[in-house]
């Protein structure tokens, strides 16, 4: 037997060159968790600072009321998240049906790559776009921002309720086409409510992402002055707390702009940890 | 080596029948070895001492451990959830458990070869090469590499796609492979679980052979629940089964001749004469 | 079976949906096509003075002071650099960062750690969320932490450190600024595109099959050998098309990079990444295109946005192209 075969006699410790190969992978090792240490890190300054700077400050004038409040910047959020979602999401919803049930493989794949050319496109050329399609021709609005957020939520809606429908067993459908049941009675009856927990979490994560995006909504929008009272007419331009947030920051005013940003950041976190526990229901009831 | 341990050691408590047996090494030692993964328990009370340069064969029914025992052997199981061993197991007289034994040491003196081929998605020689060049067996490498494959009966088959994917070869090619890569960097022990399982006959009929020139030059253990192929490439063969509470536990061990032709257990002659369960 | 023949209602009502649906997704192309179609026609003044001229003139942003008779200017060179240097730089913390973390997440981390001797938690069942919680961070907020947590943080601590070892080598060296730079940019890009690549990359390495794993600890592998030349072999390009589609979010962040960038632009492109810049993106956000100086000046933005959507749809496409070789590679 060749001289590099252990010698079974010998205690199992480290030989050869394994003391070394194994320093070394220690130190990746620890590298990996050193990198999972600073981003929980990051993450807890950014929420500790908000709180810290943010919470002290909040009080029942600054929450409801009008400038120096931002009652109606949060009814405008509100506003401009309805409105985006009322455009976005049967968009989106359809277009996944559209690939997953009627589209053939080829204009299924051409499908695709647009969705993927779509979810990627910055924010800020998405607010260009509506600033050359409607804001130019007419004026900022509720409606242009809301069409602005739509533009990056229907694709992220579209995205996931596919995943979902692609994950609708075969046997659940197959069956009901068997007995004869219309096409759309079993697209209506069957498939939409299977994947209804999922279009629901894609939407809640869409909307949150878009409403916490500025760059959306600083051209299109609105107003960039604190409103002093609740605005609501969509044909008008709208406060909203993205934009409020941004304004305080480009004007300097650090102590308001801590309390706009931890309620704005209180808002999508939730939304984001109750989208995900409805997910994990969701996905428990469906036996994922 | 007193006659105590040496009875202890090589013999199992039984007196030498044969000079052959007088000269075999213990290389494995279990000694009221049980697994428990979590709240269950996988495997109870199993002792017995497997022999340096023979095949060894582990049978039985499926989910009464076998393929945890092997694990243990080079620890493989150590990442998983809530695994624990107890007893004592060593190997070569060293407890393979101890604080003294490194694990990564344990598996480059014992290797183990899967049930479903696992080649890595690089060409062939690297596939080979990969192990050595950790090890740091750098010299000669192409030379190592043939003579694993050589050894592994494959070298004949690929030896002018050397640069091409593992992936491309077929099921049995695949398992020839990761046998090579297993004794490209010359381990102490091989390890199979159920390595012909996944394959055609044919090449289970090449697996097979393979074994019996691997046995000349290495300790080899094989779990495989094919009795024939126990019968045809084992030298000895240790029948495992479920106990009364369920968990796997060795019910005899012995000469494959001897087990196979007159069990000692009544559970051992019900399995091998197909009236299991 | 036999299958009963569809009804008359439920005939119309199948193509009725079949053409919605269908028409929906049609949608998807003319809106792609109308945001390149408007984009290009926005920016058709600036296209016509400057041609692509625009994309080489060393020139800085210059619309006309109110009465002032001066010719107004504008070109695209500084605004491509800072894109280009702050999504590069922060692609480059962000891949090392990132994949660091999808490893402990999905391989290195222990399954259970029994806290106490009572409480047993999963790291990365704990760390995995919040991870994805900081992907959600909105980009204005991670502005502000930028403005007033980053900057002075850099100002005052890091950005000296470097100064003092780097500083003999141009692209370190010392500047009077008040933290605000293209580094700066570059950190707070990193933080925003670290959870993306982190939690992609996770679900990649998870995805490697344990028996691969298991094939190369079982050779007397150490757990970084099995990494390298198992788990990050098999992943390569979905890794990388990963780490694309952080760099899209790079190149196309600009509240956030507004925010820390500086914005100074003497019209030229100085050494220093410790000076103030500007990138594509956040150049658009400052000079609201919707309220220009001039007719050209707002061509001149939507020209910029022209520069910055073909920037993204060729990190897209190409993220695409590799992951669907991945997906080849797999098969
Ligand atoms: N990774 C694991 N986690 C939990 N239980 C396991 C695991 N692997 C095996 N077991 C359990 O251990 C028992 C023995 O399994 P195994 O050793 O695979 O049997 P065999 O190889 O003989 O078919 C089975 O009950 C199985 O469910
Ligand atoms: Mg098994």
């Amino acid at each position: 037997m060749s001289a590099l075969t252990p010698d079974p006699a010998h205690a199992l410790s480290a030989s050869g060159n394994l003391a070394r190969r194994q320093l070394i992978s220690r130190i990746f090792v620890s590298g990996t968790v050193l990198a999972c240490g600073l981003a929980v890190v990051v993450l807890a300054i950014l929420i500790l600072y908000c709180a810290v700077n943010g919470a002290s400050k909040l009080s029942f004038a600054f929450l409801f009321g009008g400038a120096p409040g931002i009652g109606p910047d949060i009814v405008g959020t509100a506003e401009l998240a309805l409105i985006a979602v009322l455009i976005a999401l049967p968009i989106g919803v359809l277009t996944a049906l559209a690939l997953a049930e009627f589209a053939s493989a080829r204009l299924a794949r051409a499908f695709q790559v647009a969705l993927e050319l779509m979810a990627g496109l910055p924010p800020v050329l998405l607010g260009v776009f509506v600033v050359i399609l409607i804001v130019k021709h007419w004026h900022q609005s509720a409606l242009a921002g809301g069409v602005a957020m739509a533009l990056l939520e229907m694709p992220l809606i579209a995205a996931t309720t596919l995943q979902a429908l692609r994950s609708v067993p075969e046997p659940m459908r197959n069956g009901a086409e068997a007995l004869g049941v219309a096409r759309w009675r079993t697209i209506v009856g069957l498939v939409l409510p299977a994947v209804s927990g999922a279009i629901l979490t894609a939407t809640i994560l869409a909307t949150a992402r878009a409403a916490g995006d500025a760059a959306l909504v600083i051209f299109t929008a609105g107003p960039d002055f604190a409103a002093s009272s609740v605005q609501i007419d969509p044909t008008q331009g709208i406060p909203n707390l993205a934009q409020h947030l941004f304004t305080l920051l480009d004007t300097g005013q650090a102590a308001a702009a801590w309390s706009a940003a931890f309620v704005l950041m209180v808002i999508i976190l939730a939304a984001n940890i109750a989208a995900r526990v409805l997910l994990t229901r969701n996905n428990r009831k469906l036996g994922l | 080596m007193s006659v105590e341990t040496y009875e202890r050691f090589v013999l199992n408590g039984r007196r030498p029948t044969t000079p052959a047996e007088v000269e075999r090494q213990v290389v494995f030692h279990a000694d009221r070895v049980s697994v428990d993964y979590g709240a269950n328990r996988a495997l109870d009370n199993v002792s017995f001492d497997i022999y340096r340069n023979y095949a060894t064969a582990l049978i039985g029914p499926s989910g009464c451990g076998k393929s945890t025992f092997l694990r243990c052997l080079n620890r493989m199981n150590d990442s998983i959830d809530g695994f624990k061993l107890g007893g004592n197991l060593t190997y070569h007289g060293h407890d393979l458990y101890g604080a003294q034994a490194n694990r990564v040491e344990v598996r480059r003196r014992i290797g183990m070869v899967f049930q479903k081929p696992n080649p890595f998605p690089k060409s062939i020689f690297a596939n080979v090469a990969w192990a050595p060049r950790n090890l740091g067996m750098k010299a000669d490498l192409d030379a190592r590499v043939e003579r694993a494959l050589r050894s592994a009966a494959l070298w004949d088959e690929v030896k002018d796609r050397l640069g091409s994917s593992a992936l491309g070869l077929s099921g049995g090619q695949q398992q020839r492979l990761c046998i090579a890569r297993a004794i490209a960097i010359e381990p102490d022990v091989l390890l199979l679980d159920e390595p012909a399982s996944a394959l055609d006959p044919i090449a289970t009929a090449s697996i097979e052979a393979l074994i019996h020139d691997l046995k000349l030059r290495y300790t080899i253990v094989i779990v495989t629940h094919n009795m024939q192929q126990a019968i045809r490439v084992a030298d000895r063969t240790a029948f495992f089964s479920l106990d009364q509470n369920r968990a796997g536990t060795l019910i005899e061990y012995d000469s494959t001749d001897k087990l196979f032709s007159r069990p000692a257990d009544q559970r051992t002659h019900d399995y091998i004469t197909g009236q299991f369960g | 079976m036999r299958r009963r023949a569809l009804n008359r209602t439920d005939r119309r009502v199948n193509i009725a949906l079949r053409v919605l649906c269908l028409g929906a997704g049609l949608l998807l192309f003319v809106a792609l096509a109308a945001i390149v179609e408007q984009v290009i026609v926005g920016a058709g003044p600036a296209i016509n003075r400057f041609g692509l001229g625009f994309l080489t003139r060393s020139s800085d942003w210059n619309p006309p002071a109110q009465g002032a008779t001066t010719a107004e200017s504008y070109g695209a060179p500084l605004y491509m650099y800072g894109t280009v240097v702050t999504s590069l730089l922060s692609l480059i913390f962000s891949t090392v960062l990132g994949v660091s973390i999808g490893l402990f997440l999905a391989i290195v981390a222990p399954r259970r750690v029994t806290l106490g001797g009572r409480w047993r938690v999963s790291p990365a069942g704990l760390i995995g969320p919040l991870v994805e919680l900081l992907a959600a961070m909105p980009s204005v907020v991670l502005g502000l932490i930028g403005v007033l947590v980053i900057l002075p943080f850099f100002h005052s601590t890091v950005d000296p450190v470097i100064h003092a070892v780097l500083g003999w080598i141009p692209i370190f060296a010392k500047t009077y600024t008040a933290g605000n730079s293209l580094f700066a940019a570059s950190a707070v890009l990193t933080i925003m595109i670290v959870p993306i690549i982190a939690a992609l990359s996770r679900d990649l390495f998870s995805a490697v099959p344990q028996e691969l794993r298991d094939g190369a600890e079982a050779l007397g592998a150490t757990r970084w050998e099995m990494i390298r030349g198992v788990v990050l072999p098999v992943t390569r390009s979905g890794v990388t098309a990963a780490c694309m589609l952080g760099l899209g979010r790079a190149v196309g962040e600009a509240i956030a990079v507004e925010q820390v960038v500086g914005g100074q632009n003497q019209g030229v492109i100085h050494a220093s990444l410790f000076l103030g810049g500007n990138t594509l993106a956040s150049m658009i956000a400052a000079n609201d295109p919707a309220t220009p100086v001039t007719k050209l000046e707002g061509a001149s933005l939507y020209y910029l946005a022209l520069i910055l959507l073909v920037f993204v749809v060729v990190t897209i496409l190409a993220a695409r192209w590799i992951a669907g070789d991945f997906k080849a590679k797999f098969r």
